[in-house]
């Protein structure tokens, strides 16, 4: 064999069969490259990225990146793009807005631009492993119920980039990342993966997981695909309707809702400052953002109704105490205690519903950088380089 | 197994994909058995006979097929064998037993109240449900 092939063949990784044998030994590792392990939130306008080595719990990476590319337009001048690089990444891409085609690689959760999604994951494996020589071994967050389909892109778009993954539902990662492992065992302390409910509502998807100690079944999991996007919408077509040809951004529109979003009553009157056509505008929007994110309660509501429903009899009490809210849309105001009285209303026993606080964009990717940290040899799914 | 019999065309130029599969679904299937260094010669095998000029992408290609193929036959497997043995048994048992509960609605998977719910059990758990997904799916 010549030494052409050899060097060929060297780079060709064999998928291993791992679910189909569980219990298998370890498949021998061939090289002595340096692991990196990556918990990594695949979110549709946030990604959250978190690396560390094996057998450590210290966290060297910890990044929260925008999941936009922009791809720089013909006609740049030099030196307009730093490094006259002709794809930009995250911030980077929103900052040159003016110069670059900005793709988002998902659409409600999924991947919807493969190229895109590509040239993502490797500007996120640079981001992990500078020296681009590493093996890194990624726990990527999946929405719930996510189909076959969308798995498998996120498979075809890893080949290359990441040497082994593992697919794990984003709730139950949530319910490991928000766990408290210095606390277990604790009196008192209830461990959030023996019996919770989590509702991530992100960009995309609303996803709604009960976690009682085993991993959940598909029955355990509901994801709908109407969350932060889907509100900005609405707004949207909401303020072009009061005021045509506006000219607000969807960039705009999102950061407005960021900064004014609830749910209830109507709040009155919300005054937002908006340039348009280059002049200054006053725009009075409570019943607008009102209506948009009153409608994600409408949404999510009888998805987590029928979750409760469905909980064993035996810990539901316990369950209606520990419902948690976290993702971007832990963070309109009045999340919680809306859905709450309308579960008391609702006659629903004593319940309590929190909001994950401050880290609700890195509790995915906690939990997934957990799972990988637990994850055993043959669990890790292969991919052909 | 001997190596005789899972020889590649001898002619790289002429490379059958029908050989390299088969010779991928023995990697597999040894990977899933757990004879690992048996799957590691193998795959020697299969590196050595593979011409130079073989599309890697049609490598992947074959090999996922392969694995999707092992897992599946093993799924069955695992789900068949209890069925045809407690079928078996009732036979034998001169047909006087009741027939096994409905698998329609499978129990709900034993919860663990421990503290030190182990993550690794946890995953091993969303394996076999995707492996059961994708045997139900086929």
């Amino acid at each position: 064999m010549s030494s052409a092939t050899v060097d060929k063949t060297e780079k060709i990784t064999m998928p291993s069969p791992s679910a189909a044998a569980p219990s298998a030994a370890p498949t021998t590792r061939r090289t002595d490259r340096k692991v990196v392990l990556v918990g990594f939130d695949l979110g549709t306008n946030k990604s959250c990225l978190l690396t560390g080595a094996p057998g450590s719990n210290d966290i060297i990476i910890s990044k929260i990146v925008p999941t936009v590319v922009g791809y720089v337009r013909d006609g740049i001048v030099d030196g307009i793009i730093a490094g006259n690089a002709s794809v930009l990444y995250g911030e980077e891409a929103l900052r040159n807005l003016l110069h670059v085609n900005l793709v988002s690689p998902l659409a409600n959760g999924v991947i919807a631009h493969r190229d895109a999604a590509r040239d993502f994951l490797q500007h996120v494996r640079s981001l992990a492993d500078s020296s681009g020589s590493a093996e890194i071994r990624a726990v990527v967050g999946i929405p719930a119920n996510a189909d076959e389909a969308a798995r498998e892109d996120i498979r075809v778009c890893a080949t290359g980039t990441f040497d082994r993954v593992l697919l794990v539902p984003e709730p139950f990662l949530a319910a490991l990342g928000y766990r408290d492992d210095s606390r277990l065992g604790q009196p008192g302390y209830v461990d959030p993966v023996t019996n919770s409910l989590f509702i991530d509502i992100g960009g995309g998807t609303s996803d709604l997981c009960l976690v009682q100690g085993y991993f959940p079944t598909r029955d355990d999991q509901i994801s709908i695909p109407f969350a932060g996007d889907a509100i900005d919408e609405l707004m949207r077509q909401d303020i072009e309707r009061v005021y045509p040809n506006n000219g607000l951004t969807a960039l705009r529109i999102r950061e407005i809702k960021e900064n004014h979003s609830y749910v209830g009553p109507i709040r009155k009157p919300i005054d937002v400052k908006v340039i348009m056509g280059g002049k200054s505008h006053t725009l009075e929007l409570g019943d607008v953002i009102g209506r948009a994110c009153n409608t994600l309660i409408d949404k999510i509501y009888p998805a987590l109704t029928s979750l409760i429903t469905h909980a064993s009899s035996d810990g539901v009490v316990t369950l209606l105490q520990n419902i948690v809210i976290t993702g971007g849309g832990s963070q309109i105001k009045g999340i919680d205690t809306v859905l709450q009285k309308k579960l008391s209303d609702d006659g629903f026993e004593s319940p309590k519903i929190r909001l994950a606080g401050q880290d609700y964009k890195r509790y995915v990717a906690i939990g997934a950088l957990k799972a990988a940290r637990a994850a055993r040899e043959n669990q890790w799914q292969y991919l052909l380089a | 197994m001997t190596e005789s019999a899972l020889q590649l065309p001898v002619n790289p130029t002429e490379p059958h994909d029908e050989d390299v599969a088969r010779l991928c679904r023995q990697i597999c299937l040894c990977r899933a058995r757990g004879e690992t260094p048996e799957a590691a010669r193998l795959e020697k095998v299969l590196r050595s006979r593979l011409p130079s000029d073989f599309d890697p992408e049609n490598l992947q290609q074959i090999f996922q097929t392969e694995q999707r193929r092992v897992i599946d036959a093993l799924t069955l497997v695992e789900l068949l064998g209890p069925m045809l043995a407690e079928r078996f048994a009732d036979t034998m048992a001169a047909k006087s037993a009741p027939l096994p509960a409905s698998a329609a609605n499978p129990p709900r998977p034993a919860t663990r109240r421990s503290s030190s719910l182990d993550i690794a059990d946890l995953i091993d758990g969303m394996l076999a449900q995707d492996q059961a997904m994708r045997g139900s799916a086929a």
